[in-house]
């Protein structure tokens, strides 16, 4: 019979573990030397030391998991792509990994279901070969679908909302291990609330969402001064599907970046690789120069403008939206209402610039329809998303306390998955509909089993 | 040289730069090449779904950089930094890599074994 540490420890005690097998070395053997699983998210700066890491293969499971762990505090996990602290617990990390996939589609209505777990890298495919797509996506894929809708993860293109606002219904399995379906006209109060929850009202299993017929994007990228792009801003947003612009900092320039629908066959497919290379280069130049800041600045418009390259794609939408990140980061994004986007920009890269900040990699500046999801960062506005991101071996502390504030003066509401210092008593002004989704919540999950402390400070539940 | 351009070459490692990879990369190595078949040895039904829901989505995606399952040559450079730096990179992710390989219930048996999988080697320590 083989024991896990965390057996021999449960059943024994620590003590009485170590002395049965002699000791800590010999505890190590009979435990094969395996590590304490640390949970981190992606840029390492959140993590934990979960009791369980459960996947349950099915929604029996999760609902007999969640009835029979009573009382212990549980958080879902997805693919630990978010910033800010809504996964760590020293309780229970769950995973819906085990359900992923398409689970049915309506060609009619170009609606499809997919379980929860399902990255949204492993969407794109599937749904072409239903002859649907997602009508916008985001930067990156990695992203579980669950994770993805309980944070009001977004792309960009002034006439797209997040993908919360592209959900039809769902599953959700509560507090209570009970399984709740919902959806316009089915627990209508809790399908709204649930479009973005930060998933403090249960487990969500499986996710409609309303898709479009399956098409080809064409994207665009070209260097720019950051002044003009501002200024012709209203007609970039106005003329293309999706448009970007991610600003250098201490320097003049911007890389923009428009993707629109084209009927295209020829497909001209992404460079492969990440974005390492350009990343590296301006790391250096700012490593270097940095104390002379306007030769950084010289030289970051000169590179940009005339030596790196930014080769045009034309493919599947979902091949051209997602690019790959292989340079981790810390990143504080705020939502803005979108006629104030401009000059909150300027002012974050100004404020970067007057005081040499130490910070290197491009802000990102994108826009979102708004919708009427009580908790969405673009509840009842149009909105400007603007981020800043800190390399992640970096501190970001002091970078981002700096920026943060101007934010605030343009009246922006902080992205749910990514570092920001606000609280309850801060939040619910910036939010009309902040009342209904408490009720939602208390309703479902009076104990709070799915709150940790962050989200207790967020929704000022006391523990 | 000029001047101007003698001060981009020394602000810009470039050429170190050009050879960094992506997602799931576990150190240094050359390109990804396109997937080629799998390595002779044979997944558990249980390991063989976490690959398929987990490890695939970049290690059987060229375009993701990351070293490509059954390409020993991506791999051999990784493996040589040995079994403690590749699953200190498998538990807090590395580059691209996501924390935990993406499989948050796995242990690190299962992870070694996934690894022994797409490389094709085996893990010494």
């Amino acid at each position: 019979m083989q024991f896990t540490r965390r057996e021999l420890i449960r059943t024994f005690g620590v003590a009485g573990a170590l002395g049965a097998f002699g000791g800590l070395p010999g505890l190590l053997r009979a435990a094969d030397r395996e590590r304490i699983v640390v949970w981190r998210n992606w840029s390492g700066g959140q993590s934990c030391i979960p009791a369980d890491r459960p996947a349950p293969a099915n929604e029996e499971e999760l609902a007999a998991l969640i009835r029979s762990s009573a009382g212990r505090v549980i958080r879902p996990v997805g693919s630990g792509h978010s910033f800010s602290p809504l996964v760590p617990t020293e309780s229970t990390i769950v995973s819906v990994a085990k359900m992923s996939g398409l689970i049915s589609h309506d060609n009619a209505s170009l609606q499809a279901e997919f379980w929860a777990g399902t990255p949204v890298s492993q969407m794109g495919g599937p749904l072409k070969e239903i002859g649907q797509a997602l009508p916008n996506m985001a930067d990156i894929d990695y992203q579980t679908l669950a994770g993805a809708i309980a944070t009001s993860t977004h792309g960009t293109g002034a006439k797209y909302g997040s993908y919360s606002s592209q959900v039809v219904g769902l599953r959700l399995v509560t507090a209570a291990g009970e399984i709740l379906d919902c959806d316009a006209h089915v627990h209508p109060e809790v399908f709204n609330a649930a479009r973005v929850s930060l998933g403090a009202l249960g487990i969500v299993s499986r996710v409609r969402l309303q898709n479009r017929n399956a098409f080809r994007l064409r994207s665009k990228n070209w260097v720019q001064d950051t002044e003009e792009l501002l200024e012709d801003m209203p007609r970039l947003i106005r003329e293309n599907d999706h448009f970007e612009i991610n600003s250098l900092l201490h320097s003049d320039v911007s890389v923009a970046s428009a993707l629109n629908e084209t009927q295209e066959t020829q497909t001209k497919p992404k460079e492969g690789g990440g974005d390492a290379d350009k990343v590296n280069m301006l790391e250096g130049v700012h490593t270097r120069y940095r104390n002379s800041p306007r030769i950084q600045a010289t030289l970051l418009n000169f590179i940009a403008r005339h030596l790196v390259s930014f080769p045009d794609a034309v493919d599947d939408s979902y091949k051209v939206f997602a690019n790959v990140r292989d340079v981790r980061f810390n990143e504080m994004e705020y939502e803005v209402p979108a006629e104030a986007g401009p000059a909150c920009l300027r002012e974050v890269l100004k404020k970067i610039r007057d005081q040499n900040l130490n910070s290197f990699i491009p802000t990102e500046f994108r826009y979102v329809k708004g919708d009427d999801i009580p908790l969405s960062m673009f509840q009842g506005r149009d909105t400007c998303a603007i981020s800043v991101h800190q390399y992640y071996d970096l501190d970001y502390h002091n970078f981002f306390a700096q920026i943060e504030p101007i934010f605030w003066k343009y009246d922006g509401r902080p992205h749910w998955g990514k570092l920001h210092t606000l609280n309850a008593r801060l939040l619910e002004p910036l939010y009309p509909k902040w009342k209904d989704f408490l009720a939602v919540r208390e309703a479902l999950d009076p104990g709070g089993r799915f709150l940790n402390a962050h989200l207790r400070s967020v929704f000022g539940v006391r523990g | 040289m000029h001047p101007f351009l003698r001060i981009i070459f020394l602000a810009c490692p470039l050429g170190a730069a050009a050879c960094l990879t992506a997602c799931g990369d576990h150190g240094p190595a050359g390109p990804p090449s396109a997937a080629a078949p799998p390595a002779a040895a044979v997944l558990s039904p249980e390991l063989q779904a976490v690959y398929d829901r987990s490890c695939k989505n970049c290690h059987a995606v060229p375009a993701s950089g990351a070293p490509q399952a059954g390409d020993a040559r991506a791999w051999a450079p990784r493996i040589a930094q040995g079994a403690d730096i590749l699953i200190e990179h498998t538990f807090s992710g590395y580059k691209s890599m996501p924390p935990l390989g993406a499989c948050m219930d796995c242990n690190e048996k299962q992870y070694r074994a996934l690894i022994e999988f797409m490389s094709g080697a085996s893990l010494k320590n």
